[in-house]
């Protein structure tokens, strides 16, 4: 029997699961066609510990093992037999329900089952794709996107309660069933649904990133402790004895813990290198313990001092073995593109090698090309969001490329005004946006209207005539600001 | 449970029928025939006649018998199709107080709605006498081609009938529910309705649990077997022009004779190759000396008269394929509906249009009232698992500054549906917008149908295209259109319910374009435009900026000199792009300021 080979269980955010950054990387690099041998090569990990990081991910339901070679319908489930099994989920998709339970109490002509899965799927429908409206999976058919359509239509349509009392749930009926004729009128048609899927893949895309990121920053806190103790290590191998220049100088390295600390951290690290309990080392370019030792030693002292020595070179070697391998697999994943795979595995590479002052700018280097990818990425997604009216989705999404590019005002400019648009749009955050849009460019008058205008909305007239006044010094004429002006006068 | 019948309320003839048992069944007249004429007549005595008893007395009645008024339901008085008909009918048609259109019988004007009332109430009679007990539901049937304001005074009818319509279905789409009817199957169908007064093409896709979804429908409201007839009659009166040199279009009850003569020959010609049209004494000569007219109509003649107009029933089939984005093999099966589909010509040409043969297996003359009581059957019945997802046959839109129609709703597009857009003013301290609400396909607003109007006042005073404004569409799924209109940032709002209105014609609208033009609101400039005029505007500010310096560094030069003339140039090109709301002219000129602006910083850089 072929070795089985893990991926990824469809349709679930990886964020809600407690990941380190080891869990996560792997993560990345499972695609279904790499087996666990390929895993340990492509990531330089051990086999053990890519089988033990596995195991855990296997157990939270992140990942499912398969026989690749089993026939293709056990790969993928038939189309047909997923819908039925979907659609009744699908009133209870949510792990809680956003409506207010009062509404069920509304007497109307409908059954409380009804009521729930209409109020349940109505809540929702902004946060679902169109294929989740559907309950269809992303690779079905015209065919199955019609049946799935035709059921959920027989059951949404208007015309299957004519006459009755509907009460509110008429309208919401008639939006559910406007939705699910959107999706359906999107995936049925080619072109819309390769357009509907470029989007989704921008989402997916930055949605990722975002995960990746979020844990090589979650790493990076973690890996502190690593970088303290290798620093010293590396440290150590000139300035004999190691134990006592904990401090010595060194550009990147960090405020060193006390020397007694050393030791017990240093261990730590070595049992959480080599995966816990073996001290075979990983990798090839480590000599393995059973190593004949060809030096002697004319005393026990000499002997120990040899023996601490050798311990440290091998954590030195290991850990700098472990940075040459995430170097490497970044190189790897850059001749891919995959820019967030490469600034990930540096990141992790440099923690292994924080004095490394080339691989440090390399990181540096690659992680504002995924920055700049991902930020291209938002722009893109935010574009059509705002094309699509989607205002509190487009403005969420502006806000994430001023996250990365802090000084990119057009995003703050954009962000302010969609969570203007926004009907709920935090207008604090809003004016923030707003602010930072006058400050860097200051003679734009557009700047100066919708900060104007986002304080009138928030019910701030002083601060409103404020920001009016001073765009109207840059443009007397300007009509939105003048009015702004007048009425908070007013006022 | 009440009972809902179904009526297809014909040009020619009309069928009712009903759901009994679970069973679509079409209700025989008193006369035993399942389907009745939609003719009017009112005698000497001012009797009222209806169906068969009103054909029959036709010839003797002409000037007081109504027919076809189907083709006339809804429309306007200056309409082309209104005047054609003026021209060759042979009952007395008038202009309405409305612009609308009456019928005059016996010296008393009807409305349409009216007369076709009347045909209402027969059907209604037929199936009270069948069941014994009244009934006051209906569904009626329309062509799917049929604008709003035909829906509409359909639906008028039938409460003038005293019948409460509570559904107004399109004809083609009926025809496919009771073709798919409990049948169970997964089947994308063409249904290809040429019937005595519309054609109509509709592409559906039948499917697991009774639902019905349209995907296109598309027709021809004044194309249908009447229009056969007419060119039928058309090479009779010119034969007997030839011959005798007297038009007898001139007499009233020769063109009734004529009519009933073409039809018939039209029919039997359907079954066999030649067929004689004899009509003795069908006018006097100026000498007291009665003519008769005798000539032989052969299949042939009859498909080479028609031709043109098979052909463009077929040309709308290839659009609506089109619309639908299908392709002729995906379409499974074509359901032939409407007497003219009996013409072998016409089989021939669906057959080989569609590269199938279509099929047979519905009766062409009762599908239609089938279907629309399965649908009313499906409405009122709890226990019938069956939905129709029809569609809009028409764009839905407004107009905008310049006479332009502003789609908001596509053709074609599932109801119920609401669509949103935002427009914006055309003229400064504009105070007020008039929503005119349009149905049609052309860009050209004065081409399409007017179906309503309303404005909205109160807007704040600023400069064109400041004051934004959000019109939403609504279609329920009663076909109800509602449009709304909202000022958003005062948040004021109008709104109407469409209930088509006896409308205005095209030269109306074209009058109340121009008294109109400066109130009606504009298409929203696009954000690109917007991004670009920002970016041209930041850059024309910096190189004035600079003008005043670079002018005196470089003044002295006839080099100098020439590049600022270009400068100018450039910047006054960019604000007029701006001004004319230009988005790719206005980006074509970023690239000129960019360059300029550069040059410019490089000489003030270099001093």
């Amino acid at each position: 029997m072929a070795e089985k080979v893990p991926r990824l269980v469809a349709n679930i955010d990886v964020r809600q699961f407690k990941l380190d950054a080891m869990d996560g990387f792997l993560l990345t690099r499972i695609d279904g066609r790499l087996h666990k041998k390929q895993l340990a090569q492509d990531t330089g990990l051990p086999e053990f510990q890519i089988e033990k990081t596995l195991e855990k991910l296997e157990k939270l339901g992140v990942i499912q093992m398969f026989d690749p070679n089993a026939p293709v319908t056990h790969a993928l489930p038939p189309p047909a037999a997923r819908d039925r099994t979907q659609l009744p989920q699908f009133a209870s998709i949510g792990l809680e329900p956003k409506y207010d339970p009062k509404e069920l109490d509304e007497e109307v002509e409908l059954s409380a089952d009804q009521k729930k899965r209409i109020l349940d799927m109505f809540y929702r429908l902004d946060d679902l794709d169109h294929y989740t409206v559907l309950g269809v999976g992303k690779e079905a058919d015209k065919k199955t996107v019609k049946r799935a359509y035709f059921e959920l239509a027989s059951l949404m349509h208007p015309d299957r309660y004519f006459k009755k009392n509907l009460g509110s749930f008429k309208g919401k009926m008639e939006a559910l069933f406007g939705r699910i004729t959107e999706a359906h009128d999107t995936l049925v048609d080619a072109a819309k649904r390769l357009d509907y899927d470029a989007y989704l893949d921008e989402v997916a895309t930055t949605k990722g990133m975002e995960a990746m990121f979020e844990r090589a920053l979650e790493e990076s806190r973690r890996a502190a402790e690593a970088a303290a103790a290798n620093g010293s290590a590396a440290v150590s191998r000139d300035s004999v004895p190691a134990l006592r220049t904990a401090s010595s100088p060194g550009p990147v390295l960090p405020q060193g813990p006390p020397p007694q600390d050393i030791q017990a951290r240093r261990e730590a690290l070595a049992k959480r290198l080599l995966g816990g309990q073996s001290i075979r080392p990983p990798g090839n370019s480590v000599p393995p313990v059973s190593a004949p030792n060809p030096l002697r030693y004319s005393n026990t002292s000499d002997a120990v001092d040899a023996l601490k020595r050798r311990y440290e070179d091998r954590i030195e070697n290991a850990t700098q073995a472990q940075a040459k391998k995430y170097a490497s697999a970044a190189e790897d994943a850059l001749s891919k593109n995959d820019y967030v795979g490469a600034a990930s595995s540096l990141h992790i590479a440099t923690k292994f090698a924080p004095d490394d002052m080339a691989l440090a700018m390399r990181y540096q280097e690659v992680k504002n090309d995924a920055d700049k990818l991902l930020c291209e990425s938002y722009v893109k997604q935010a574009t059509y969001e705002q094309r699509n009216h989607h205002w509190p989705e487009a403005a969420r999404t502006w806000q994430k490329v001023t996250k990365i590019r802090v000084g990119d005002v057009n995003a703050h400019a954009q962000a302010a005004k969609c969570l203007l648009k926004a009907e709920t749009g935090d207008l604090h955050q809003a004016a923030e946006h707003a602010k930072a849009a006058v400050s860097a460019e200051p003679g734009i008058v557009e700047h100066h209207v919708v900060l104007a205008e986002i304080y009138a909305k928030a019910g701030l007239s002083a601060s409103s005539r404020r920001a009016a006044e001073t765009g109207l010094a840059l443009d007397p004429k300007n009509v939105v600001l003048l009015g702004i002006a007048k009425k908070t006068t007013k006022t | 449970m009440e009972k809902v019948i179904g009526i297809d309320l014909g040009t020619t003839n009309s069928c009712v029928a009903i759901v009994e048992n679970g069973t679509p069944v079409v209700i025989p007249n008193r006369g035993g025939y399942k389907t009745t004429p939609s003719m009017v007549a009112v005698t000497e005595a001012g009797k009222r006649l209806v169906g068969h008893i009103a054909k029959r007395q036709a010839i003797t009645n002409a000037e007081n018998t109504v027919y076809a008024a189907k083709r006339l339901i809804g429309r306007k008085w200056n309409s082309p199709q209104v005047k054609n008909a003026v021209a060759t009918s042979s009952y007395r048609i008038v202009e309405g107080p409305h612009n609308d259109v009456r019928i005059v019988l016996r010296d008393k004007e009807f409305s349409v709605p009216e007369i076709s009332a009347m045909v209402l109430q027969e059907m209604k009679v037929i199936a009270e006498d069948y069941l014994g007990e009244t009934v006051s539901k209906a569904v009626v049937t329309v062509p799917a081609y049929f604008n709003d304001n035909q829906r509409q005074a359909t639906k008028d009818a039938g409460e003038i009938a005293g019948l409460d319509v509570i559904r107004i279905i399109n004809e083609p789409t009926a025809a496919a529910l009771s073709y798919g009817f409990g049948r169970n199957i997964e089947k994308t169908v063409a249904v290809y309705d040429f019937g005595g007064g519309t054609f109509d093409i509709s592409i559906l896709e039948i499917g697991a649990h009774g639902v019905f979804k349209v995907i296109a429908t598309a027709g021809d409201t004044f194309l249908g077997g009447e229009d056969v007839d007419a060119r039928i009659i058309d090479w009779l009166v010119s034969g007997f022009k030839e011959e005798h040199g007297i038009d007898l279009r001139q007499d009233r009850m020769a063109l009734q004779r004529l009519k009933d003569a073409a039809e018939k020959a039209k029919c039997e010609l359907s079954s066999v190759r030649e067929t004689e049209v004899n009509l003795p004494f069908i006018i006097s000569s100026g000498r007291n000396e009665a003519l008769h007219l005798q000539r032989t109509l052969t299949r042939q003649t009859l498909e080479e008269l028609s031709d043109d107009l098979i052909e463009r029933t077929v040309d709308i089939c290839k659009q609506t394929l089109e619309d639908a984005k299908l392709g002729k093999d995906e379409v499974e099966e074509v359901v032939l509906v409407g007497g003219m589909t009996r013409m072998p010509k016409i089989q021939q040409s669906v057959q080989s249009f569609f590269e199938k043969e279509p099929n047979k297996g519905v009766h062409p003359d009762e599908v239609v009232a089938l279907g629309a009581a399965i649908q009313g059957a499906a409405l009122v019945d709890d226990k019938q698992e069956m939905v129709l997802l029809d569609v809009t046959p028409h764009a839905l839109g407004i107009m905008t500054f310049g006479s332009y129609f502003e789609e908001l709703i596509p053709q074609n597009t599932t109801v119920p549906t609401h669509r949103t857009k935002i427009f914006t003013t055309s003229r400064d301290n504009q105070t007020a917008v008039k929503i005119l609400v349009m149905q049609g396909e052309s860009q050209r607003a004065e081409e399409n149908e007017l179906l309503g109007e309303f404005i909205l006042t109160g807007l704040r005073r600023a400069p064109k295209g400041q004051v934004e404004i959000e019109v939403t569409f609504e279609i329920n799924a009663d076909g109800i259109v509602s449009v709304r209109a909202k000022d958003l940032e005062t948040g004021l709002e109008q709104s109407i319910q469409v209930t088509a209105t006896s409308g205005l014609t095209k030269d109306e609208i074209k009058s109340m374009m121009e008294n109109a033009k400066d109130d009606l609101v504009d298409r929203r400039t696009s954000e690109e435009f917007e991004a670009a005029k920002q970016e041209a505007e930041k850059l024309i500010g910096e190189i004035e900026k600079l003008f005043p310096q670079v002018q005196q560094i470089v003044a002295s030069s006839d080099f100098g000199r020439d590049a600022i003339e270009k400068a100018k140039a450039i910047v006054d090109k960019a604000r007029a792009a701006i001004e004319k709301r230009d988005a790719a002219a206005v980006k074509e000129q970023i690239e000129g300021l960019t360059r300029t602006h550069r040059m410019f910083k490089g000489v003030v850089a270099k001093t």
